[in-house]
């Protein structure tokens, strides 16, 4: 999720160029196949959370207390067992996630298609710079050519703010670019604001080169993990 | 060494009394006193230890020095604390005119829990309030490259564990009911989605349950003697403050429909803290690009300021469990830890650190102090507050931050 985990984007970059420009209308989110590396970052690079791949099979609850120390994941417990994907509206798979609006079935997280278009702050404020507009309006030409796509803005501060103040600028930083997205038509329900306070710097030095580098909003895809590739169908040759 | 003497008399065969009393002010102690702010001299009591060894003598030590006390050698000594840590601690309270105070001997538990229950003792008879040698704290540690987890120890840093093991970023731990359950904000994935989830976590159970994971920010929880949990939820666009009832169920509240919403400002609140007697809520907030501490009436009203005289863009509030102060967060050349009148007034600057939070005697506060460049240099220290005497506590390995002390 937060770097430091390695995600073949590569082939996913072609894969979902190819859906996007190929059968992007045909292409059903929630219809996708569960690749196996969709669990398999689970153990990878820093451990990243315990709990990813919690809800792709719906039998996320069950998991008794004592979660203090030890080597287990620690998941949220008060699911009672087997609250599944039972249908519905609750196409995120996982009804802990009912509040955050609808991210349908399985996606891969993309952190280097729009690195570049980072967006930069003034110290203490969530203004979104004049500057930075064509970079949003990169973003917002990307997200509307991919209309499956889903986008998290993450917020970050750099660390001349106390701790929870900077949790709460973080996310004011993060609402603003959502909002400068708002005129060029991409659904809110597509984009997701995070914050992070001061914890994740890009660079960690104490001068304002620092600081600058730190207050920003970052822009991070989440693409559909594309269908298993198939086979084509079987063909017979005859040898003479 | 009369005292001593006629100490001596009247414990008649003690032979404890011939251990060599511990040097003061040794070099190389990892529990000495780190000042960082002006210590008050004037008000420190001097206090003489004689008797006791190793790590008996060094609790006392750190437990007294920063409840304000001076530890000094017998014959400047205002009071005399005698005792042995043998197969149990035991200590005998003299006053200036070798007058007992007290003569106990502590039994069960650790040597170092009862060495903690003997500075209690010290504490109670001299300052009149309750000592904080057996109290707890929560705090945040980091664990990894991105990874944090919340700690509970001794408010000292010793007997540490872990409660969590998520391996995310986790913020904002704070005390439930009785000291019994505790919340914080892990940034939770769950099927593929990151989102700061706050949660509520049973300490005699082990069972965890979401109480908001929200668009957006869902952070800041804090309980009131009332059973409502103050949380700032950015659900309506900016951070705000809400409040949910006591036992609240996030599943079965679709959309937070139960949740009552505090403030509905443009910029961010943080950081809310509520009066003993739950009649307030003091928050940080940020208005016209000018930051205030202000107060609220839970069920309505107007916002008050809370006006922290010639210090500029307070945050992070503490009311101090006998409602008397507030105590908070201000820039200056980095953060210091200053303090106010719960009623605003003239506002005191005390020692560099941010994320204050009080302890139970309302007297000594915990807090986060940067000991270099970003959130891999930060500790945890204690401050005395009318002497303004800091230490740091030792903790192995890893940052900490975000202390809470139960109350």
């Amino acid at each position: 999720m937060l770097g430091g985990r390695l995600y073949p984007v590569a082939l996913t970059a072609l894969l979902g160029l190819a859906l996007a420009a190929g059968c992007k209308s045909t292409q059903e989110p929630g219809l996708t196949h569960i690749p196996e590396n969709n669990n398999g970052d689970t153990s990878g690079g820093d451990g990243g959370d315990g709990n990813t791949g919690g809800g792709n099979n719906g039998g996320n609850g069950g998991v008794g207390p004592g979660n203090t120390g030890g080597g287990n994941d620690t998941v949220v417990t008060n699911n009672d067992g087997g609250n599944g994907n039972n249908g519905g509206d609750d196409n995120t798979g996982d009804d802990r996630n009912r509040e955050l609006g609808p991210r349908p079935g399985d996606y891969m997280e993309d952190r280097e298609i729009l690195a570049a278009q980072s967006v930069h702050f003034d110290y203490d404020s969530a203004a979104v710079r004049p500057t930075d507009q064509s970079k949003i309006g990169l973003v917002a030409r990307y997200l509307s050519a991919q209309p499956t796509f889903h986008l998290v803005i993450e917020g970050h501060c750099d660390e001349r703010g106390t701790e929870q103040y900077n949790l709460s600028l973080g996310q004011r930083r993060a609402e603003a670019v959502r909002e400068a997205l708002a005129p060029f038509g991409i659904s809110p329900e597509r984009i997701q604001t995070i914050s992070y306070g001061e914890n994740f710097p890009v660079l960690k030095s104490t001068d304002e080169v620092s600081y600058q580098e730190n207050r920003r909003g970052e822009f991070v895809i989440w693409r559909p993990v594309p269908a298993a590739i198939q086979p084509p169908a079987g063909q017979s040759v005859i040898v003479p | 060494m009369k005292q001593l003497a006629i100490l001596a008399g009247c414990l008649a065969g003690a032979a404890w009394l011939a251990a060599a009393p511990p040097a003061a002010g040794a070099t190389g102690d990892p529990n000495r006193v780190t000042v960082i702010g002006a210590v008050d001299e004037s008000k420190l009591v001097p206090l003489a230890l004689q008797g006791f060894s190793g790590e008996v003598a060094a609790v006392l030590r750190f437990d007294l020095e920063v409840q304000g006390f001076k530890i000094v050698p017998p014959d400047n000594a205002k009071y005399i604390l005698s005792g042995k840590n043998g197969a149990t601690v035991e200590g005998a309270l003299q006053d200036a005119n070798q007058a007992f105070l007290f003569n106990k001997s502590f039994n069960g538990g650790s040597q170092r829990s009862q060495a903690h229950a003997l500075s209690d003792a010290v504490v109670e008879s001299i300052h009149r309030i309750p000592g904080i040698g057996q109290t707890k704290i929560i705090f945040t540690k980091k664990t990894g490259a991105r990874s944090w987890e919340v700690f509970q120890s001794d408010f000292d840093g010793h007997n540490a564990v872990a409660l969590t093991n998520d391996k995310v970023l986790c913020v904002t731990p704070s005390w439930g009911k009785g000291n019994r359950e505790v919340f914080y904000t892990s940034y939770l994935t769950f099927a593929g989605i990151i989102n700061p989830t706050v949660l509520r976590h049973n300490l005699d159970t082990g069972k965890r349950d979401i109480v908001a994971r929200y668009r957006g920010l869902n952070t800041g929880a804090t309980m009131g003697s009332n059973g409502w949990l103050a949380m700032v939820l950015s659900k309506g666009g900016s951070p705000d403050v809400y409040l949910a009832p006591p036992q609240y169920d996030f599943k079965g509240d679709q959309g937070g429909g139960k949740l009552v919403r505090v403030t509905a400002t443009e910029e961010g609140e943080s950081s809310p803290t509520w009066s003993p007697d739950s009649q307030w809520l003091c928050f940080a907030t940020r208005t016209n690009g000018r930051r205030w501490l202000v107060k609220k009436r839970p069920n309505g009203g107007p916002m008050f300021r809370v006006d922290t005289k010639g210090i500029h863009n307070p945050s992070e509030p503490d009311w101090s469990p006998d409602g008397k102060w507030i105590a908070f967060t201000a820039p200056g050349g980095g953060f210091n830890i200053c303090v106010v009148p719960a009623n605003g007034g003239e506002a005191r600057i005390l020692v560099a650190g941010e994320n204050p939070s009080w302890a139970p005697n309302s007297r000594t506060i915990i807090f986060t102090l940067r000991t270099g460049a970003g959130v891999n240099k930060r500790r945890l220290a204690l401050l005395d507050v009318p002497t303004k005497r800091v230490k740091l506590i030792p903790l192995e390995g890893g940052a900490a931050t975000s202390p809470a002390w139960a109350n």
